[in-house]
């Protein structure tokens, strides 16, 4: 299978100067893979996709999208992919059906039924009420839908479940693993490790505009993983937690300490998730990740 | 073809927007101040008291010669300082003669109501006047009676008939004074208004992010700027038509009318897609908006100053759409809007490319 990205040498700066925003950045997508893009926000997850699907010019570097140099990017390339942004970005004044209805006039291939869209994110009851009228939630399941209309073989899909409450959001990612193995590629950003741990075949973490570190989730978990013990305790009359590594000497001494003179009030194993390779990889943490808990290293 | 289904949505997202019902509301009101409010010809006339302090015999004869073209006099009642002061009022071409029957009438009424008087006395040989001006009268006007006075006026009235008079224009068309404010009120509320408008809705597009949202389905920028001029411009014919027919009658060429309509608005859509492409923010938008709209509102309301040249204001392209627009009420020179229109359609092809491009190149909308 042949890659449905490839991004080699990638440069961009929004003040046109030495200043970038994203630095060097090379990776490929393999067709039929879920790529997580992973990040911190500010990282260049979303200037890399905006270059990718051809809202922000190039201006260093070679970026090639379904086979079309994203240099000159072609009008056509539009009927491949499907972008679900992670800001609802619908007509307040139009109804869900006539949102979906007119974005699908714009493609040049056959596209799906509204109803169908709407029924899969099940919003059927709410299909002729005004987007306007619409929770974010709702909102950010239509533009999930819309992404899907002309029926794209490569699938950018940015922080697709934010906002959404864990049953919809479990439906969505069913949706997501659903496409991917009918060979839809996907193209996920997203600053929830727990998603792209669900979901994707290989992580890029992003930090700075750079990429420290592409591969899949299973093989990070076996390079870097190691296991925790999070713990809850109390000191100076003030509830603490912490998750410690039981490998790692200090950490080992940590505990010991912690059980010797506080008081403990939970205390359990966890193996180490995909959030704390990140920290451990790039020294940053995932501001408002929701499954982002307190670290020591 | 994207285009169709484009204009539809914008047709349906302005028949859902409060814009298109203030602007037809506007125009409304426009055509009721025009059609109850404004009289369909201003009555220019000045009031003037007289008095001919005469013995009566003699002032009766003199009041019949000096007001023999002005027709059979009407009585009427002034009232004054809470008295009633019997007068006759003559109507001449130029003015309202009231002639009262004493100095001290003659006096009051000036004094209270800002109109001029002319006391007429024959204290020797020859008639001599006393004018009860204001105060506030031009030098011009100040000399205009003493040159009335200190000549013969059977002089002036030879001098006058003598003087050759070459008429430019045989029997011109003139629009009547309530449809001469119409070239004013069109090109602001249905042309210009365009680049308020378009302004609006774009940055609102901006704003709302819809615009990224269209620019990953392959449809051009092109195609969108075009739906969105399209919207505008079907608002600015239903505008101009509202207020036009129903004051023009069947008395306007409706058919340049409509086109230097599209025109002007294709021109100005153009302005206003390419303000828009500048400015994220709404309110920093509309700045730049009125500033240019100032402008170009400069020819229309010079337009409506009688008499005044002022040949730098044909540098303003909105000169050539007041003046279009006057020539297609008049429904004269049908090759003067035609090459109007073109320009303006010339301008907006210009324009137009170069905000698609902004739009497209510099990634604009996709901010956020």
């Amino acid at each position: 299978m042949g890659d449905m990205i490839r991004v080699e040498g990638l440069y961009h700066s929004y003040s046109h100067n030495e200043d970038y925003s994203v630095r060097d950045v090379s990776f490929s997508v393999a067709e039929g893979e879920i790529f997580g893009f992973l990040g911190p926000s500010g990282a260049g997850k979303s200037t890399t996709q905006n270059i990718i699907t051809g809202l922000l010019p190039m201006q260093k570097g070679k970026v090639e999208v379904a086979g079309h140099d994203m240099r000159k990017p072609s009008l056509k390339l539009y009927n491949e992919i499907g972008v679900s942004f992670e800001q609802p970005n619908l007509y307040a004044k139009m109804t869900a059906v006539e949102n979906l209805a007119f974005f699908a006039s714009l493609f040049d291939v056959p596209c799906r039924g509204p109803m169908e869209l709407i029924r899969m994110v099940g919003l059927e009851s709410s299909a002729k009420k005004k987007c306007g009228e619409f929770s974010k939630g709702m909102r950010q399941r239509i533009n999930f839908a819309r992404s899907m209309i002309n029926d794209p073989k490569l699938w950018f899909l940015d922080e697709p479940t934010s906002g959404l409450d864990p049953a919809i959001a479990a439906d969505i990612k069913d949706i997501i693993k659903k496409r991917n193995q009918e060979g839809v590629t996907v193209f996920l950003t997203t600053h929830s490790m727990s998603i792209a741990d669900d979901l994707c075949d290989r992580v890029a973490f992003i930090v700075d505009g750079e990429i420290k570190l592409i591969d899949s989730p299973k093989e990070l978990k076996l390079r870097f993983g190691k296991s925790f013990v999070d713990v809850e305790y109390v000191l100076d009359g003030q509830i603490r937690r912490q998750s410690l590594s039981t490998e790692d000497e200090e950490d080992k001494r940590a505990l010991k300490d912690i059980i010797d003179h506080c008081q403990i009030r939970r205390m359990h194993t966890e193996e180490a998730t995909l959030e704390q390779i990140f920290i451990k990889v790039t020294g940053k943490e995932l501001i408002g990740d929701e499954t982002a808990a307190e670290h020591t290293a | 073809m994207k285009l169709l289904p484009s204009i539809r949505r914008e047709l349906t997202l302005l028949s859902r927007s409060i814009y298109f019902y203030s602007e037809i509301a506007v125009a409304v009101i426009c055509l009721v101040v025009l059609l109850f409010v404004m009289p369909e010809h201003f009555d220019a006339r000045a009031t003037e008291y007289a008095f001919i302090d005469l013995p009566r015999e003699q002032a009766e004869a003199m009041e019949e010669a000096l007001f023999a073209d002005a027709g059979p006099a009407e009585g009427v009642t002034l009232k004054n300082r809470g008295h009633e002061i019997p007068a006759r009022l003559y109507t001449t071409d130029m003015k309202y003669v009231y002639v009262v029957d004493n100095r001290a009438s003659l006096s009051a009424l000036c004094e209270d109501t800002g109109h001029i008087g002319t006391l007429l006395h024959e204290p020797g040989a020859d008639p001599a006047y006393e004018y009860f001006l204001q105060g506030n009268e031009t030098a011009r006007y100040k000399e205009y009676v003493t040159l009335l006075l200190s000549s013969d006026f059977n002089e002036l009235l030879d001098a006058a008939d003598k003087q050759e008079v070459r008429a430019l224009e045989e029997n011109p068309r003139k629009l009547a004074d309530r449809q001469s404010v119409l070239p004013l009120m069109l090109s602001v509320n249905c042309v210009l208004m365009g680049i308020l408008v378009t302004a609006g809705y774009i940055v609102e597009d901006k704003k709302t992010k819809v615009i990224k949202a269209l620019r990953v389905t392959p449809s051009r920028m092109g195609v969108y700027l075009t739906a969105k001029m399209s919207a505008v411009t079907l608002t600015s014919l239903a505008v101009g038509l509202i207020i036009t027919a129903p004051v023009m009658g069947g008395g306007a060429n409706y058919f340049l009318l409509c086109l230097i309509i599209v025109c002007g608005s294709f021109f100005t859509v153009s302005i206003g897609a390419l303000l828009a492409s500048f400015f994220e923010d709404i309110g920093k938008a509309f700045t730049a908006v009125f500033a240019i709209l100032v402008v170009l509102m400069i020819p229309g309301i010079l337009s409506m100053i009688a008499g005044l040249n002022a040949p730098w204001v044909k540098v303003i392209p909105s000169y050539y759409i007041v003046e279009s627009v006057k020539e297609s009420l008049l429904d004269r020179d049908a090759g003067y809007v035609l090459l109007c229109c073109a320009g303006l359609a010339a301008g907006g092809l210009i324009l137009m490319p170069l905000s698609a491009r902004r739009y497209k190149a510099a990634g604009i909308g996709v901010g956020g």
